[in-house]
């Protein structure tokens, strides 16, 4: 049986006086895909922001790999994508962006060389990138910068991923391509993702769990049961639609009834 | 050769170095979006100045801390209460303005001293200011070639550069400090008033350029440079406000960069 890889355990978090995560608990094991769907203000973000450790939850306790966020932080095993990056205007090139995300406390005085070139290249050449390794990040597509954002997020090789909304500001065609790439990676490389999203039908044919999160976590486990409209309903607060977008992209269907699709 | 007056030798030494420094510091301050760092902090050393004026000592010290004092609160403001670094700068900057103009009210008669903390003036620079500007420059060129993967990702990311397990809040306060310093110490030569174009105009030129950290640190530097030096040198030669002509020669670079068309 694997390994917990991510523990919250009964997970209270108040932001200026406002319960944003109540008694959340969730158990991530090694190698999952999740998905964590909610509407904006649900504490998707908190939630991550929580697990890294930059938020001191009011109760309860966050663990990762058996130890606390910052000693997993210390110890590089976490690779985090947050959702508002400073790189949109960055006068960077693809592969500067790349390698200054290798940087951590155990190389943080040795200039960058070719070792760190090298890891970035690879980095690069999972999400398929490396032809644009010179161009400036700027100039790239929403969907090659968000690419190029996960090598960043990978050039580590962090045990565990966190992404948060990875695919804002990208069109379907480059979402679903996007997807395949983390599942493709993390099928070949063992990591466990955790991935903040709003493409309720999109992510369902991708991960392995999703969580359904509105201040308290109102769904756990299998993807298909997310997709349950009446879940969907108490958990956004209103009527759902979800459009189901096939991998090999047949064309979206409104799915009112799980059973159908 | 030409024979320089002494208070030129200081104000050239003092041009370049503060180029040096100041245009290195503009790479992090236009890449983080701090473009009113400047006035916020050579604002807050005006209070200094003219506290130093009422106390009857010297308003280098003053004026010192009371940067130092800004460059923290800014800080401490953004990173505690999550307001972007431009709320605090609004706040103290008129706060520090504020007071600076009360205490100049308790003591009368200094008012052309205090145009010259305004306006800049390159008589009052002296050879321990030289030395203190260089030994900050240096400071921040270690500090710079030091931690400067480290400052690339917190410029890109500070949760990010945290969950790499980087000292964040060392490099973010260190960064603070080193722009107040260098900020105060230009004072005297362009002025609390003037200061803020020479730390935004050399990197924002350079960004229009090129793209690299590298190539732009270094275009970003050889701008100041062609800024203090040309600025200075039009000054004297005109016989012009040299702070003031400096100001407006980084004006001048900063919009005939974009009509220059080769952009990145």
């Amino acid at each position: 049986m694997p390994a917990t890889a991510i523990s919250v355990e009964g997970v209270t978090v108040a932001l200026n006086g406002r319960v944003v995560l109540d008694n959340v608990s969730l158990g991530v094991k090694s190698g999952e895909f999740w998905g964590i769907i909610g509407p904006n203000g649900g504490g998707k973000t908190t939630l991550l922001r929580t697990i890294i450790g930059v938020i001191k939850p009011k109760r309860g306790h966050v663990s990762i790999l058996g130890l606390s966020p910052k000693e997993a932080v210390k110890r590089g095993l976490v690779g985090y994508l947050p959702q508002k990056m400073g790189t949109k205007d960055f006068p960077l090139s693809v592969l500067d962006v790349v390698m200054i995300g290798g940087c951590s406390r155990f190389n943080f005085f040795k200039p960058f060389g070719p070792r760190q070139q090298d890891e970035a290249m690879r980095a690069l050449e999972m999400v398929e990138m490396v032809e644009k390794a010179h161009d400036p990040f700027p100039n790239l597509s929403g969907g090659e910068q968000q690419r190029v954002l996960i090598a960043m997020a990978l050039v580590s090789q962090p045990q565990i991923v966190l992404l948060d909304e990875p695919s804002t500001g990208v069109d379907v065609v480059a979402q679903e391509g996007f997807y395949e790439v983390m599942k493709g990676l993390k099928e070949r490389l063992g990591f466990t993702v955790l991935m903040v999203t709003h493409d309720v039908g999109v992510i369902s044919h991708f991960v392995d769990r999703i969580a359904c999160l509105n201040v308290t976590l109102h769904y756990a486990g299998d993807p298909r049961g997310a997709l349950d409209c009446r879940l969907l309903e108490e958990l956004y607060g209103e009527p759902v639609d979800v459009f189901v977008h096939h991998p090999q992209c047949k064309g979206c269907h409104i799915v009112r009834d799980l059973k159908k699709w | 050769m030409v024979n320089f007056p002494l208070f030129m030798q200081y104000a050239i030494g003092a041009a370049i170095l503060l180029a040096l420094l100041l245009s290195l510091l503009s790479f992090f301050v236009v890449v983080h979006n701090w473009s009113f760092l400047g006035v916020g902090i050579s604002h807050a050393a005006f209070g200094g100045v003219a506290l130093g004026f009422l106390l009857g000592v010297s308003p280098d010290l003053p004026a010192l801390l009371f940067a130092l004092m800004a460059g923290l609160t800014i800080g401490f403001v953004r990173r505690r209460w999550g307001f972007h670094e431009d709320v605090a700068i609004g706040v103290i900057f008129s706060f520090a303005m504020g007071v600076g103009v009360v205490l100049f009210s308790f003591s009368k008669g200094y008012t052309s001293d205090a145009f010259s903390y305004l306006f800049g003036n390159i008589l009052t620079l002296t050879k321990g200011d030289l030395i203190a500007i260089a030994g900050v420059t240096l400071l921040a060129y270690l500090f710079v070639s030091v931690c400067l993967k480290g400052l690339l990702l917190m410029a890109l990311n500070e949760e990010v550069a945290y969950t790499r397990g980087l000292p964040v809040g060392f490099l973010y306060y260190s960064l603070l400090v080193l722009l107040a310093l260098a900020v105060v110490l230009a004072i005297k030569l362009v002025g609390v008033i003037l200061v803020t174009a020479l730390v935004v105009v050399p990197a924002s030129v350079a960004l229009r350029f090129l793209t690299g950290y590298r190539s732009i640190l270094l275009l970003s530097i050889g701008v100041g440079l062609g800024i203090n030096g040309g600025g200075l040198a039009v000054a004297y030669l005109l016989n012009l406000p040299p702070g003031a002509t400096m100001a407006i020669t980084a004006g001048l670079v900063f919009f005939v960069s974009l009509i220059i068309p080769f952009p990145r």
